[in-house]
């Protein structure tokens, strides 16, 4: 019931009917360069750079950081979804639907013990979900993580939300219906370079050129558009390779600084949040937990 | 789209200053996705500035991180479902309770210890307290928040010309006086014993804002008779005598006025973590006026001058607040709590006695950069400037006003 990738991906190719030889060629080596990016490999590289390639990441705001790095001193299951609070959502049952496609390739998941992460080569996550991007080192079980290749939330918009309505008209199940649509943008990790190629294809231009590292990495996740990852436990600061925030806000962040150090009246509200921010910062330090400004995100650079 | 739709939260985390917010009908919920609802935004610091997003699902899939709220109230519905008149509204919601959460931070807990009888200063003999910027604001805000009340229908108001307001400035009075009352509240937490492990480096960050704020020079440089150098020693007395033990219990003598304040300034002033014996029995030296008349009170090396740059904020969460200020809220424990409790909610803390005036220092403190210090009241428009881009920009009804000043929740697990 779920897709096949690497077959999705061959007739996208025959699809877009290029009609082009050498477009085609090109288009064929800059997959396959997706697939070096996800590696972490380098145009000339045998093996992955450190820290390189595509990594599951979740985004904190910097208020909560210190929280989670002292919870991780006692747990190893420091970060909690909402879930863990509060049993009675009553969000749109979504997650119910996540559950399920989940059972599709392997053992069914419970959404109180998913952290919904994302993908992410080398920029800082999702912004709107936190200021903080926790890039996890790769986990042992990396292979079998499941991904679905948007935000599943989009199961219950249009124009997939009236298509999950028609069908219902029919005679089906909301869920049955949500389910048949989930399962389409559902893969593994295995798939992740042609579920990846799929979505960059629809980005990047078809031209006989060479897609670019930065190209292919900011197609990956961008603003409000990202691949999502169903991670089956909590992690703790210990499962962290590192925490990344954007050069935008380090930018900010260090505008407020020089006007509070130099009595220039930063705001109220500007003042507090530099104020998280640096506590967040020396929280991860005690935890051991490296920090970095991305400052040319879309490029990877090993650590 | 339907006027009467107003504005609703869809996500909200009161504590990193993060919301979604849809036009949309009351008590709705967003994955409805009704044509005629208007757009999304998302709000967050350091700006809080609406910005519209192209998907909902973006804010449907951040109720499952851990603290965010999914709806204000939570699990609101069409009776009782937070509506705003507009995003600026919202996000201005979104701000001050932002603000308002980090009054918890820090802190030691207790306050000021020692007499617990102390009140803030009075006006200086002879002073009329004049009517200020900071005055006229809250004026203003409670005419706006007396006409938000007759209505059912209207949750917020703007309230205009916040520059305008703030441009004469406030009272430089005002923040003499929390100037007073915080010395006098550092030198009793040093008398109880309680300054080093309770506040540490509150001595040292605190002389530095008085001297940056021209306070001690000032204070220092007035003579004797000076209705405002007898205030500030008769306010002073209490603690800086407990402070060095007396051989003989004295009152206060308004000849002594400028050797109490000399000695406040030399006990705050120190460079060193405790307050040794020796230390005091300098003090004592330069409370006789045997010794103090044949040698300067103070040297200029004595104010040690604050660097160009320095931290300013995050030090005010080591000043202790007088006891009668924190009994008002025991979540407002130091100096930064409080200026974050008042940006939160003004007309509250306005009405807690003596904490204006605190406030006004921290906010003199933090807009110090003022071109032309020769002017007249050049800390009061330092305190105006930062107060003009900090204060609430909206009056809201008293449900709203409510949920920004609640503690934040402790979230249990299911």
């Amino acid at each position: 019931m779920s897709t096949d990738w690497k077959q999705e991906i061959a007739g996208e190719i025959v699809s877009l009917n290029l009609n082009d030889p050498d477009r085609e060629e090109f288009l064929r080596e800059n997959i396959e360069s997706v697939g070096h990016i996800i590696a972490g490999l380098g145009p000339d590289d045998s093996k992955p750079g450190d820290g390189a390639g595509a990594r599951v990441v979740f985004n904190m705001s910097c208020r909560h950081v210190p929280d989670f790095c002292k919870d991780s001193t006692t747990s190893p299951n420091a970060y909690k979804n909402a879930y863990k609070f509060s049993p009675s959502r009553k969000r749109i049952a979504v997650d119910e639907t996540v559950e399920r496609c989940t059972a599709l390739l392997g053992p069914s998941l419970a959404k109180e013990d998913i952290s919904f992460g994302a993908i992410e080569t080398s920029g800082t996550g999702i912004r709107f979900y936190g200021d903080m991007c926790l890039v996890l080192k790769p986990p042992p079980d990396m292979d079998q993580l499941l991904l679905i290749d948007r935000n599943s939330y989009d199961v219950a918009r249009n124009p997939i939300g009236q298509r999950v309505r028609d069908a219902v008209s029919l005679g089906v199940t909301e869920e049955q219906a949500r389910v048949v649509e989930m399962s389409r943008w559902l893969g593994s990790w295995a798939d992740l370079v042609h579920m990846l190629a799929m979505k960059i294809i629809r980005r990047l231009p078809l031209a006989a050129r060479r897609w670019t590292t930065g190209q292919v990495a900011q197609a990956v996740l961008e603003d409000e558009d990202y691949c999502e990852v169903l991670y089956p436990r909590s992690f703790n600061a210990g499962d962290l390779a590192e925490v990344r925030l954007s050069a935008a806000d380090a930018a900010a962040e260090s505008d407020i600084a020089q006007r509070e150090q130099a009595g220039e009246a930063p705001a109220a509200h500007e003042i507090a949040w530099r104020d998280q921010r640096r506590e967040a910062r020396r929280a991860l330090t005690r935890a051991g937990v490296p920090v970095r400004v991305v400052t040319t995100p879309g490029r990877i650079k090993g650590s | 789209m339907p006027d009467d739709y107003q504005w609703h939260l869809d996500g909200w985390d009161r504590q990193a200053g993060r919301a979604f917010a849809t036009r949309r009908s009351r008590g709705a919920e967003l994955g409805e996705n009704r044509a005629d609802w208007g757009p999304t935004v998302y709000i967050a610091p350091p700006d809080f500035r609406p910005e519209q997003i192209g998907s909902t699902s973006i804010a449907l899939a951040a109720a499952r991180a851990a603290y965010f709220d999914e709806s204000v109230p939570p699990n609101a519905n069409a009776e009782n479902e937070l509506s705003f008149p507009s995003a600026d509204a919202v996000a201005e919601f979104v701000r001050r309770a932002f603000v308002g959460s980090g009054r918890n931070r820090g802190g030691g807990g207790g306050g000021g210890e020692g007499p617990t009888d102390r009140n803030p200063p009075q006006s200086p003999e002879g002073e009329r307290q004049e009517n200020d910027a900071l005055w006229s604001y809250l004026y203003d805000a409670e005419e706006l928040r007396t006409r938000l009340q007759g209505t059912r229908t209207v949750s917020a108001l703007p309230i205009p010309s916040l520059a305008q307001t703030f441009a004469h400035g406030v009272r430089e009075e005002g923040i003499e006086s929390g100037a007073l009352q915080l010395t006098a509240t550092l030198l009793e937490t040093q008398a109880s014993g309680n300054l080093d492990v309770v506040w540490p480096s509150a001595n040292t960050t605190l002389h530095r804002a008085m001297v940056e704020l021209q306070i001690w020079q000032e204070w220092l440089q007035r003579p004797d008779d000076d209705p405002r150098t007898i205030r500030n020693a008769r306010y002073l007395w209490d603690p800086v005598s407990a402070l060095i033990e007396l051989p003989v219990k004295r009152e206060f003598a308004g000849n002594n006025a400028s050797r109490v304040i000399a000695t406040a300034h030399y006990l705050c002033s120190l460079p060193f973590a405790r307050l040794l014996p020796q230390h005091v029995e300098y003090a004592r030296f330069l409370f006789n006026p045997i010794y103090s008349s044949q040698y300067p009170l103070y040297t200029y090396a004595a104010f040690g001058m604050p660097p160009d740059s320095f931290d300013r904020f995050g030090p005010m969460f080591s000043w202790p607040l007088p006891a009668y200020v924190t009994g008002k809220d025991r979540a407002v424990a130091s100096v930064g709590a409080l200026l974050m409790a008042f940006i939160a909610s003004p007309a509250r803390v306005a009405r807690w006695s003596g904490a204006t005036d605190i406030v006004l220092f921290a906010a003199a403190l933090l807009a110090s950069r003022v071109e032309d210090r020769a002017a007249p009241n050049w800390r009061g428009r330092a305190a105006a400037n930062w107060l003009a881009g900090s204060v609430p920009t909206h009056v809201f009804s008293e449900d709203i006003e409510a949920l920004i000043w609640e503690p934040e929740r402790v979230r249990e697990f299911a």
